[in-house]
Order: C-alpha cells, then structure tokens, then sequence
C-alpha cells in the first residue's frame, strides 16, 4: 500500500500550478516582457494567456491519459523504452536548467536587495533547505504548504493591488499598439514559454494520486486564468503607476513600485510584503523542480526506502545549488539568455515533446 | 538518525543567517538631504550630505547640546556621485546610509549643464527609496541650502520637504514631485519636466549658526520659490508666482489657494480661497492643426472683500465670481504664454495629449513639434463657483 503522503487533492494540485506561474512576477519575468513590449505589456498577456491555452490543454490531455502513470512512465509507453528514455533525459536536463535559473533568480534576489553582504552561497543554502524537507516529506507536504501559502499571498496580493489604485494613472498605458503587433508577439512567445513549463511539471503527478480527479481539468484551468489575470494586474499597475520609461528601466519594476506605497501615512516599506510573496511562489516553483527531477530518479533506481530518497533529494539540491553559483556570469547574462535562449532551448523542446506526445495519444486512442 | 539531520539543519541555519548585513544604528550616519553642485573648473561632482546628528538627537534639549546644531554637513568632490559620498568616510566616522533620504537638492550649475551625468546613481542604488522629493536651488548653489538651519524643525531636509508640501497644497506655487515622477517627466513624450526651487534669504554665514535658529527672528530663512522649467535634462528658465499656480491649476496638482483680485475700480481688492480644482486640458486636431481645450471647474469661498456692495445680491455675488475667475483665467493664460512664447518649451504638456490620444498625427509631427507648438490656439472654459462668503453676510465696509 502507498504512504499517504503520495496524494493530493485537486485543489492543491491547482493551487500549486497557481503559485508557480506566479513565480514570474519578479524576477525575471517581468522585466524581460516589459521591455519587449513597452506600454503594450498588459495586451501582450491577456493575448498570449489566450494562445498559452492551447499548450495548457495539451499538457491536461496528456495528464488525463494513463492516469495512474507519471509523465516518465507515459513516455516510455508512448515512445518505447528507448526514445521514451532519450526523452526523459532530455526532460530532465531542461528542467534541471529551469531549476538552476530559479534558483540563481531567487538567490540573486536576495542578495540584491536584502544581503548584498552576505556570501550568495549561504543565501542559497537557506532557500534550498526547505525546499529539500517539503521533497522529502513527498507531494502532500507540498500540497498542504502550498495551500498555506496560497491564502497568505492572495490577501498580500490583494493588499497590495489596493493600496496601489490611488497611484494608477489610465494615461500612462496609452498610446498603445505604437510599435505594432510585432512586440506583442514577441513577448506573448517568451511568456507562454515562461508560464507553460511549471504547469508541465505538473506532468510529474499521475492523475490518480489527486484524490478528487474529476475536478482536475476544471481547476488546472481556473488556477491558469487566475495567475494570467494577476500578471495582467501587475503589469497594468507597474505601467499605470511608474510609467513605461521608469517601469522598464528597473531590474525588479514590481519591487520599486512598492516602494510608492504608503499606507494611511503609516504603513511604508511595503515592498517586503510584496517580496515574502514572491518568495512563497519561487518556494513551490523550486520545490515542484526538485520533485519533478526527484521523481525520475526514484523511478529510475527503483527506490523504496527513505534514506535513498533523501540521498537523491540532497544531490540535486546540491548540483543546483553549485551550478546556479556559476550559471550566469551576471545578471546581463542571464537577462538575454532568458530573452533569447531560454524560449528556445528549453520551452520549445518540451512543447515539442508535449505536441508529439498529444498528437500519439490521439492516434492510439483512435486505434482502440 | 532525525537527530543528526536536526542537529545539521539548526548548524547551517546558525551560518545563514544573513548576519554578514548587520549594520548597528550608532555605526551609520543617517542621510536626510543631499545637494549636488557640479564644479565646472575640475570637472567634479561637488556633493554636500545633510547627515542627522544622534548625537544631539539623543541629549535632547539638554542644556550642555542646546546650541549643538541637529545635522552636520559634510562636503565632497569626485570624478561620480558615488565616489563623492564614499570620500565623505575621510571625515565622518560613520558610513552614510541612504534609506532615509527625504531631499535632494539641484545646483542651479549642475541643472543646467550637468543633470544628465548625474541622474543614474540614485536610480541604481539599492539602499535608496525611490520616494524622496527634489528641489533646486533656485540661483544657488546646493550645498549653500544643505547648510542652512531651519527654526520650526530640527532637521532641516524634512522642513524643507514640509514647505515643499505646504507651499504646494496651499498656495500652489510648488509642485511636490519625487525623484522618479521628475524623471518620468523628462523621459515622457510630449512635456517637459517642472521642479519646485528653494531660495536662501539672507546670508549663508547667518544660516549656518544654530544661535541665529534660536532667536525669534532669524536673519538667515529658506523660502520655496516658483518652479523652475526644464527642456530634457537641462534647466532653461522659472516661473512666476502667477505662472507657477496656473501651472499648478492646469496639471492638478492644486487644492487650495488664494486669489486676490480687484473688486471695484477704486484700487480696492477682494480674495477666494479655492477650495477645490479640477482641470481637464484636451487637444483635437483640426485641418491638421491641433486645438486646445481647457475645462476647469474651481469651488472656492469668498474671504475678504474690501470693496462697498450689497452681498446679499445674488447679481454681485454672480459679478465678483467672474472678477475672481477672470483673475484665475489670467493666471492659466500667462503661463501657456510663457510655454508657446516666452521659452518656446512645451511643459504643459499639449504634446503629451496628442501623443497619447492623436498618436498619428504625433508620429508624423513630433520632430516639428517646437514650430507647431507655440502656434495651437486654446480655449479655457472656467467655471467658478462661489457657494461661501464665511462668517458675514454683507461687506464690512458697506455696514
């Protein structure tokens, strides 16, 4: 008989995709969309959260196929053995390249902004460490801190979006469409490649360790409306408040936007609820990362036992740890390789993946 | 086994605690206003930082501190902004802390010429909030205004923010504006950005001894001037006091203010206190020509009439709103000459409406905007209403 920490409940599962897809508010997410598509930011997320569907259902009809199989074990049955293997691997590999950037972006973030003395290794270690118990606790743990989470970061979120209203200005979005559509679509391709890899690791639960599988879909695309929605508040209020010259020229806009804020004349430094808030969301982000790669291996090795599983939870926190030290060179790096290699090394890979996949499944189910 | 794991997390816990940050309170030097003064013979960044003296702050108004001044002033030049602060370590034995900086004062020298070299390094650092407010000195150098004490409040920057505040709400010839809206300004399309100034009256000397603070009067003040106009990032020219609230009228930036105007032809003189102003500026293209609207609706009281007629006329009550409004209407006009005419320098902002509502005719025109500009005709359609006349009913000259 499985542990009972193997299941979630569909809502839980939901609110994890939620909170991941979050993670893109700070960071570099943000920053990258907003000075491709200057003013017109806002359109670009309502547009590319529309054709980001496509994708999301794609991924929804792979989890509901064999619903008592993980994405690795799909692919063996959908690939054979072999292929199914090779893909897997590559699966990993770009995953553990996500893994790396969240982590670097996490850990940077910190470090920026809050203990710029500080040795960016122990920065790190401190962000890895729970990340390494919620692993090893298994997806229940996950699931339940994640709802946790969930409830603190919308009332923050709330807070913040209101106390910023009285700063909005309608003008500052206009004019729009000034560079035509070509911004838009440029940055529409890096956000759908941006948000469409948490909802894959998803991927990585089989459907019938939720425990109410029938709501699934249902909430896997409420919890995808809701977090382009909140993008798409963040964006309208880092142009509206800053204005698009300001909003762009920041490496976290979102963090200095905060920081007009000031509540009833009492209430200032806001800008540390907002960051608490994004570190919950890179919290399940990295969390569901290292399940994702933990998963494999356990599948691979055949493990069974608990010392094992943390063996493997501690090696790839530590080879993530080690390899986000020295990933980027700096944060330019890692700004124009997340504009310009990263939608193409690592989303379209696995979107590639996900439509062969979609497109086998379909023709199997057509044979029987 | 759980034990050793405990044991391991609380040990990297312990390293990671982030204590490589740690600054103690008595070991920074608090900021509250930094002047920047450029020297054009060597070339240099000449920074001047308003640092609050805790130690004064501590001893209260104890007899042996009283005549102990409440900041210190330190003095810097250097090739950046950055390396000018740092140098001030030399003298202070404190390390200068930035978070609470409330001010920063332009140079006259360096807002001409230099803005542009100086502007990054507050934007960049990350100890700074983005919120404080600047001011220029108006004819003056920045580190002549960081020197001066103020009476009413013991830190000078936050005086001078406070006037800033005040003279903005309340009179209108300042405008309260942070760092990153001035710059937000500079970068927008179509305006021009506007800057409150500060005026020394009296002589430096007198304004840096905390004996002259002391005195009921003190020979050496600060005063908020009217605002000074840029074009990109260099400073061409002021304001009046008449063309400074018209300014303040026309962005909505203004609540409060009193307007004196004559009441009869006999050189006497009647004021309103506005109580509250909305002003709405919008541009229509005509025969590819852009055309301005005005709409400005003002609710004000009447608070002092000098002149001898029966106020419980509604007529005259009618006949004093439009003195009072063709005054106000004088003001708006002045200044949109002195934007079209005077400095050909367009901070109303005409061009910023085309640009975010006529965005084609922008792009076509935006390079011959300085020719089309001072040519746009407007319209101002003020509508004043004047609902109170305070505690009389009738004019106390007519009995």
């Amino acid at each position: 008989m499985e542990k009972k920490n193997n299941y979630i409940s569909a809502l839980q599962y939901s609110i994890i995709a939620l909170l991941m897809s979050n993670s893109l508010f700070v960071g570099l997410g943000t920053m990258i969309i907003l000075n491709i598509s200057k003013q017109d930011s806002w359109i670009t997320v309502g547009a590319a959260g529309l054709v980001g569907l496509i994708p999301i259902l794609l991924l929804i009809y792979i989890i509901n196929y064999h619903p008592a199989l993980n994405i690795f074990n799909k692919n063996t049955k959908l690939f054979g053995s072999f292929l199914g293997n090779i893909i897997n691997v590559m699966m990993i590999i770009l995953v553990f390249i996500t893994l790396t950037i969240n982590i670097w972006d996490l850990s940077n973030y910190a470090s920026t902004k809050y203990l710029s003395e500080t040795p960016i290794i122990f920065v790190t270690i401190i962000f890895i460490i729970p990340i390494i118990y919620a692993c090893y606790k298994g997806i229940e743990t996950i699931g339940r801190t994640s709802e946790i989470l969930v409830f603190l970061g919308l009332i923050l979120f709330a807070f913040i979006i209101w106390s910023l209203l009285g700063y909005s200005e309608f003008d500052n979005i206009k004019p729009i469409l000034v560079n035509g559509i070509n911004p838009i679509i440029e940055g529409g391709i890096r956000y759908i490649s941006y948000i469409m890899i948490p909802f894959f690791l998803l991927s990585v639960i089989p459907k019938n360790d939720i425990v109410d599988n029938k709501n699934t879909t249902k909430y896997l695309i409420s919890s995808y409306l809701l977090s382009i929605l909140s993008m798409f508040i963040v964006l309208y209020m880092s142009i509206s408040v800053l204005g698009i010259d300001i909003a762009s020229l920041y490496r976290y806009t979102e963090y200095y936007l905060m920081k007009k804020i000031e509540v009833f004349g009492v209430l200032e430094n806001l800008e540390n609820f907002f960051a608490i808030h994004w570190i919950f969301n890179m919290f399940t982000l990295n969390t569901m990362t290292v399940y994702f790669i933990m998963t494999y291996f356990i599948g691979i090795f055949k493990v069974k036992k608990d010392k094992p599983k943390l063996i493997i939870i501690l090696i790839i926190a530590s080879l993530s740890v080690i390899s986000s030290l020295y990933i980027f060179k700096n944060s330019t790096t890692a700004v124009h390789f997340m504009k310009n290699q990263y939608p193409i090394l690592v989303a379209l890979p696995i979107f590639i993946i996900i439509v062969i996949s979609t497109f086998l499944i379909s023709i199997k189910k057509k044979a029987k | 086994m759980n034990k050793k794991y405990f044991v391991l997390l609380i040990a990297l816990i312990l390293c990671t605690t982030g204590c490589w940050n740690y600054k103690e309170l008595n070991e920074i030097a608090i900021i509250g206003a930094i002047g920047i003064d450029y020297d054009d013979e060597k070339e240099l960044f000449d920074i001047s930082v308003q640092i609050l003296n805790a130690k004064k702050t501590s001893s209260g108004s104890s007899s042996g501190s009283e005549q102990q001044s409440p900041v210190t002033v330190y003095q810097s030049k250097a090739k950046t902004i950055h390396e000018a602060l740092r140098n001030i370590v030399l003298e202070s034995p404190k390390k200068l802390y930035l978070g609470h900086l409330e001010i920063l004062v332009f140079g006259e020298g360096f807002a001409k010429k230099h803005l542009e070299d100086g502007v990054d390094f507050f934007l960049r650092d990350l100890e700074s909030r983005k919120v404080f407010n600047i001011v220029l000195a108006k004819e003056d150098k920045a580190s002549n205004i960081i020197k001066i004490l103020t009476p009413l409040e013991g830190m000078p920057a936050h005086s001078i923010l406070q006037s800033i505040l005040s003279a903005s709400k309340n009179k209108g010839i300042a405008t309260d504006i942070t760092y990153d809206e001035f710059l937000s300004q500079i970068y927008a399309n179509g305006t021009e950005a506007v800057i409150p100034t500060i005026i020394i009256d009296g002589k430096v000397s007198d304004g840096t001894d905390s004996k002259d603070t002391s005195t009921t009067a003190p020979k050496t003040k600060l005063r908020i001037g009217t605002l000074g106009i840029f074009e990109d990032f260099k400073l061409k020219g002021y304001l009046d006091q008449d063309e400074s609230i018209g300014y303040n009228l026309l962005q909505n930036n203004l609540d409060y203010s009193i307007f004196s105007f004559p009441c009869d032809d006999k050189k006497n003189y009647a004021a309103v206190e506005m109580n509250s102003a909305k002003s709405k500026v919008s541009l229509s293209i005509k025969d590819d020509k852009p055309k301005a609207d005005i709409k400005i609706s003002i609710e004000a009281n009447l608070t002092e009439y000098n002149c001898k007629s029966n106020l419980s006329d509604e007529k005259v009550i009618e006949e004093i709103s439009k003195k009072a409004a063709k005054n106000i209407k004088g003001k708006i006009d002045k200044v949109i000459k002195a934007s079209q005419e005077k400095y050909n320098i367009d901070f109303i902002g005409f061009g910023e409406q085309v640009y975010l509502n006529n965005y084609s005719y922008w792009k076509k025109h935006k390079n011959e905007w300085k020719n089309i500009f001072p040519n746009i005709e407007y319209k101002i359609n003020l509508d004043l209403k004047l609902p109170k006349k305070g505690s009389i009913i009738n004019s106390a000259k007519e009995g």
